[in-house]
């Protein structure tokens, strides 16, 4: 079905309008997820609790996240005395614009991916740094003394965590000869196996090297176990103490906007994207599937795992994923060179 | 005359022998007084001070003195010298004689010994020295006692207000460092609203970057007047409040109280309702454990077992609900004995909650006293020496986590424990880790109590036949001392022979615990820090009372 | 057999399908199904408020579950304990700080009228919160129960909306 849009929006219609059909297709995907996400995740935490979860407004609490955001918009919006006014609004759009930017590039199915960019893969990890400077704009505007400190962890956090991941991007990119996401999915075409993933006469650390992106996937959107910036019991709410309303609100939806944006990466890098496991019948359901399990399992991360201090959090990254990724760098480099295929 | 050096005076009375006879009382007016009881031995004879026995049974201490005021900084330093820690420090206002009296409370970690110093000042100008040179856990009762009576410590480093509100009169003074300030200090103030103090505690951080520089509690946000209500209730009206002083352990706190009343009266309670305390004071136990275990899960980041937690903690409050009719704040113990009995749907309910808890403690072992992120959480972190917890007079876990193990329960033996097979965890590293598992390990141990209990429950009545209907307590002072949740608590009631208390204090667990943070938490990171106060298990009604 | 009085009858009862609202009731419905509360236990009730949001009696059915530590993104101050003459000042500074609609819960006798701790020469505790700001329900208990405080969480729902959502259960 997917096709024949593709088909004839192609062929009939200009190309300013089926950008902005893809315009509103990512809005409104994003915020659709944004919003059930919510739903997912309470859900989920209810269920990892044993308790039963939102049930009462709707059906299944299925119109709970609607309910949760009649109430945002209708929210007074404080700014509080003394804060650096423009920043402090324009933080959270920052947070928010870089992964729907970033999601221009992923390839949903074959064929449909907003732009076919050649360096999709560097746009993508451009556009994410941003975020870091947003947090710490809005943690720093804030005037709050605990809003600092968190802007200050996050900061650390984040360029800690960016190194191993661009690390692990730098072999896939050697593995795959290609930085344009959708060849990258069109190479693991087949049954599963030959899914990047299970790519190890290559890389023989390939599945060490998803766990690593993963695990960097984590702290970039700085989601428990390295959630240290929105340390709920030491910060009060970190860096977003002193948003109210659809401030909060927007933050709220960019950090599962970037949940999405890490797990539809990850399906394209290493789990074949719109690729059918199977071998037959590949499409967007696929690439779906793929992308709710690896959000279920953050989702699951979060509410199982304690937090770590903050040392244990930098240490992990200086001491042990930058030296994990900087071997399979080498021994992928060596393979590829003892071995050309 | 300096405080510092001073020497006892050399007018004394010889030193008191073992013979010496116990302080006269006025004849207790119900019951005949025993004859020919044999005068209690005086384990401080040595001492060149005119230290006298007491009879534990009927007060509650083994030995007391009354000294003048400005030797009480050399009677703390050879109690110091003899190993004994402070228990507490507080007043006692004698309107009728024009004077007010400061009462110094210890004892003895390792073994069965409570001492009690009393000074007398004049009520017009009531000073003395302060003795938080020896030990530094003074700081904080002097202060709480200065704010109720006004008495003024000498030589204090910051008498300001500790419950009342900081406008009360007093400008607070801060410490500046010595060494002049470093270049990334500032102040952060943690609560009195926040998630991580469990209450209303206001901790005011000196930090340099994300290290304490200097942490100091400042406490009174909840101050409910407890003991004041203890001048304005009449014995049998108090025990309400008893049981929201600390709200997650209150039945032991209510045992305390009823023991301090029965223990005056001398009073038998039948066997059958001292095992039902026993029962139910250990079930409570359990049950306040694991709210600290959730909590303090939370505190790391472990959003989880707070909800495990809290499931098992709802069968427990179900059965207590069923006997007392309460889930939170129970009145079940009266003077004399119980309120009602149990009856065979609690006997049963609680054997079956005992042989389900057990394998949810395993559980609770391998999903998170093993796990790894946890561990490297708790190791090393916030160390606290013997001597720290002996200065301070910290108890319960926390001494006990730092290989000391003193245990009201053992060393005190109070109702009928010492007929109990249990053993008390002890474990010697002093961090965090320690006291984690100590709590842990008392589960367990609380479990094989209930079950001996429920096996040796023996029949007859719970109520004493004839209790008095008006309880007037003998004049004089009478203490009991339990092991509560979170450490040792005592009540001490100092009666004037009227159907209301004269005076009724009560030492608190958190308090004495609290007070050691500021010294402990220099130089650690703000994580580690809440990770040792969350160790502490602290309730802070508990310690403003 | 259905008659055409059935079938009548089916097409006037379509309200529980169709509700034509207004903005505001619209609007109502969203923030009391989304009641946010701030995480203000100060004393024995917090526990209860605590067992309330645990597994066996469960606010997040009703979408409260979210506790938020900042007062700025809190709904619903839940007063849960004893207000101190010397606690007023930041009770009332957090209330200040709460961003409009926002609602007051006093929970427990001492939030109520100072509960258990008023006797003639008292010194430290306020007589109850609505002598600081107002009050919007009162739940009385020492502690309440856990299914007191979703009673008056769904007093406050009722307060909103003008409609409660379950029926009030008579005892027999």
């Amino acid at each position: 079905m997917f096709d024949w849009l593709r088909h004839s929006v192609s062929a009939w219609w200009p190309e300013p309008l089926r950008l902005l059909l893809f315009l509103v297709g990512i809005l409104s995907f994003v915020g659709l997820n944004a919003a059930y996400l919510v739903w997912v995740e309470r859900k989920g935490a209810a269920r990892f609790q044993r308790r039963p979860g939102p049930t009462e407004v709707g059906w299944a609490g299925l119109l709970q996240p609607i309910a949760d955001a009649a109430k945002l918009l209708s929210k007074q919006l404080i700014v509080p005395a003394g804060v650096d006014t423009t920043l402090f609004r324009v933080a959270p759009l920052l947070m928010m614009s870089p992964a729907l930017m970033s999601l221009v590039v992923i390839p949903w199915s074959p064929g449909l991916a907003a732009r076919n960019i050649n360096v999709g893969l560097l746009m993508i990890f451009a556009f994410g740094s941003i975020n870091v400077m947003a947090i710490m704009l809005g943690g720093w505007s804030s005037r709050n003394k605990y809003s600092i400190i968190s802007a200050a962890r996050i900061v650390s956090q984040n360029v800690a965590y960016e190194i191993p991941m661009l690390l692990v991007v730098v072999t896939m990119i050697m593995v795959t000869g290609t930085m344009n996401l959708n060849e990258i999915v069109l190479q693991q075409a087949g049954a599963f196996w030959h899914w990047n993933i299970f790519r190890v006469w290559v890389n023989p650390l390939m599945p060490v090297t998803f766990v690593i992106f993963f695990t960097c996937m984590l702290a970039e959107t700085n989601r428990a176990p390295f959630d240290m910036a929105e340390a709920e019991s030491e910060l009060v709410a970190g860096a977003y103490t002193e948003y109210s309303g659809m401030g909060f609100g927007v933050f709220f939806m960019a950090e599962y906007a970037n949940i999405l944006l890490g797990c539809s990466l990850a399906t394209a890098l290493f789990l074949g994207g719109w690729q059918s496991p199977i071998g037959v019948l590949p499409g967007m359901f696929w690439f779906l599937v793929k992308l709710y399990f690896l959000v279920f399992s953050v989702v699951w991360i979060r509410w199982t795992f304690p937090r770590t201090q903050f040392y244990g959090l930098l240490n992990l990254s200086w001491k042990i994923l930058i030296p994990a990724s900087l071997v399979t760098l080498i021994l992928t480099s060596a393979m590829m060179k003892l071995f050309p295929a | 005359m300096s405080a510092s050096d001073l020497q006892p005076k050399a007018d004394l009375p010889p030193p008191a022998t073992s013979v010496a006879a116990p302080a006269p009382r006025p004849a207790a007016p119900t019951q005949p007084l025993p004859a020919a009881a044999p005068p209690p031995p005086n384990p401080l004879a040595h001492l060149p001070f005119a230290f006298q026995g007491v009879d534990y049974a009927a007060r509650g201490y083994h030995c007391e003195v009354t000294i003048a005021p400005d030797q009480i900084i050399a009677v703390a330093e050879s109690l110091d010298k003899e190993g004994l820690a402070l228990d507490t420090i507080t007043g006692v206002d004698w309107i009728a004689e024009g004077q007010m009296e400061v009462v110094y409370d210890y004892f003895h970690p390792a073994r069965a010994l409570r001492v009690v110093v009393r000074t007398r000042l004049p009520r017009d100008n009531p000073e003395v020295a302060s003795i938080h040179r020896v030990f530094p856990g003074a700081n904080w009762h002097e202060r709480e006692t200065h704010d109720f009576f006004g008495i003024r410590f000498l030589g204090h480093p910051n008498l300001t207000p500790f419950l009342l509100p900081e406008d009360a009169d007093y400008h607070t003074h801060e410490a500046i460092p010595p060494h002049g300030v470093p270049s990334e200090m500032f102040t952060l103030n943690l609560g009195p609203q926040h998630p991580a103090t469990h209450g209303v505690l206001r901790v005011k951080l000196r930090m340099d970057g994300e290290y304490i520089l200097h942490a100091e509690p400042v406490c009174g946000y909840i101050h409910r007047m407890q003991e004041k209500m203890g001048e304005n209730r009449t014995y049998a009206q108090f025990l309400p409040n008893t049981s929201r002083i600390d709200y997650l352990s209150a039945m032991t706190y209510t045992h305390a109280f009823v023991g301090a009343v029965e223990r005056a009266l001398k009073l038998q309670v039948p066997p059958r309702a001292e095992y039902i305390r026993v029962l139910t004071s250990e079930l409570n136990r359990i049950s306040s454990h694991l709210v600290w275990w959730g909590a303090f899960l939370l505190d790391l980041g472990g959003f989880t077992p707070l909800l495990y937690a809290f499931d098992d903690r709802e069968k427990i409050l179900d059965l207590l609900e069923g006997v007392t009719g309460s889930r939170l704040t129970y009145s079940y113990y009266r003077i004399g004995g119980l309120c009602n009995d149990v009856d065979d749907a609690f006997i049963k309910g609680t054997r079956q909650f005992v042989a389900q808890m057990r394998p949810r403690l395993k559980m609770y072992r391998s999903l998170v006293t093993d796990n790894i992120i946890f561990r490297k959480r708790l190791i090393g972190i916030g160390p606290i020496s013997r001597e720290m917890c002996r200065k301070y007079g910290a108890t319960g876990p926390v001494i006990r986590g730092s290989g000391v193990p003193y245990d009201v329960r053992r060393v005190e033996p109070y109702s009928v424990y010492p007929e109990f097979d249990f053993e008390v965890p002890v474990f010697g590293e002093g961090d965090s880790l320690a006291r984690y598992l100590v709590r842990m390990e008392e589960m367990a141990q609380s479990l094989r109590i209930i079950e001996q209990a429920l096996d040796k429950l023996p029949a007859g009545p719970v109520m004493v036949e004839k209790v008095p209907r008006v309880i007037k307590l003998p004049a004089g002072d009478y203490c009991y001392a339990v092991e509560a949740a979170r450490g040792r608590f005592a009540v001490r009631i100092v009666s004037d022979n009227k159907e209301i208390p004269y005076r009724v204090k009560l030492r608190t667990p958190s308090l004495s615990n609290l007070s050691l943070f500021e010294e402990a938490s220099a130089g650690m990171l703000l994580p580690d820090a809440l990770a040792l106060m969350g160790s502490l298990d602290l309730v802070i009604p508990d310690i403003d009372r | 057999m259905e008659t055409q009085e059935d079938s009548l009858q089916g097409l006037r009862d379509c309200s529980p399908y169709v509700k034509f609202a207004k903005l505001d009731e619209l609007l109502a419905l969203g923030r009391a199904n989304s009641l946010w509360p701030l995480t203000f236990g100060l004393a024995c009730c917090a526990i209860e408020m605590m067992a309330a949001g645990a597994s066996r009696f469960d606010l997040s059915r009703f979408g409260a579950e979210v506790f938020r530590p900042s007062p700025r993104q809190a709904d619903v101050m839940i007063v849960a304990g004893t207000i101190n003459k010397k606690m007023a000042m930041a009770v009332k500074t957090l209330y200040d700080q709460m961003p409009e609609p926002k609602w007051v819960i006093a929970m427990g006798n001492c939030a109520i009228s100072g509960g258990p701790f008023v006797f003639p020469g008292q010194y430290a505790v306020v007589e109850g919160v609505d002598k600081l700001f107002p009050v919007d329900v009162y739940i009385p208990g020492c502690p309440p129960r856990p299914e007191a405080l979703i009673e008056g969480l769904l007093k406050l729902e009722e307060k909103l909306t003008g409609k409660r959502r379950w029926p009030i259960v008579k005892p027999e």
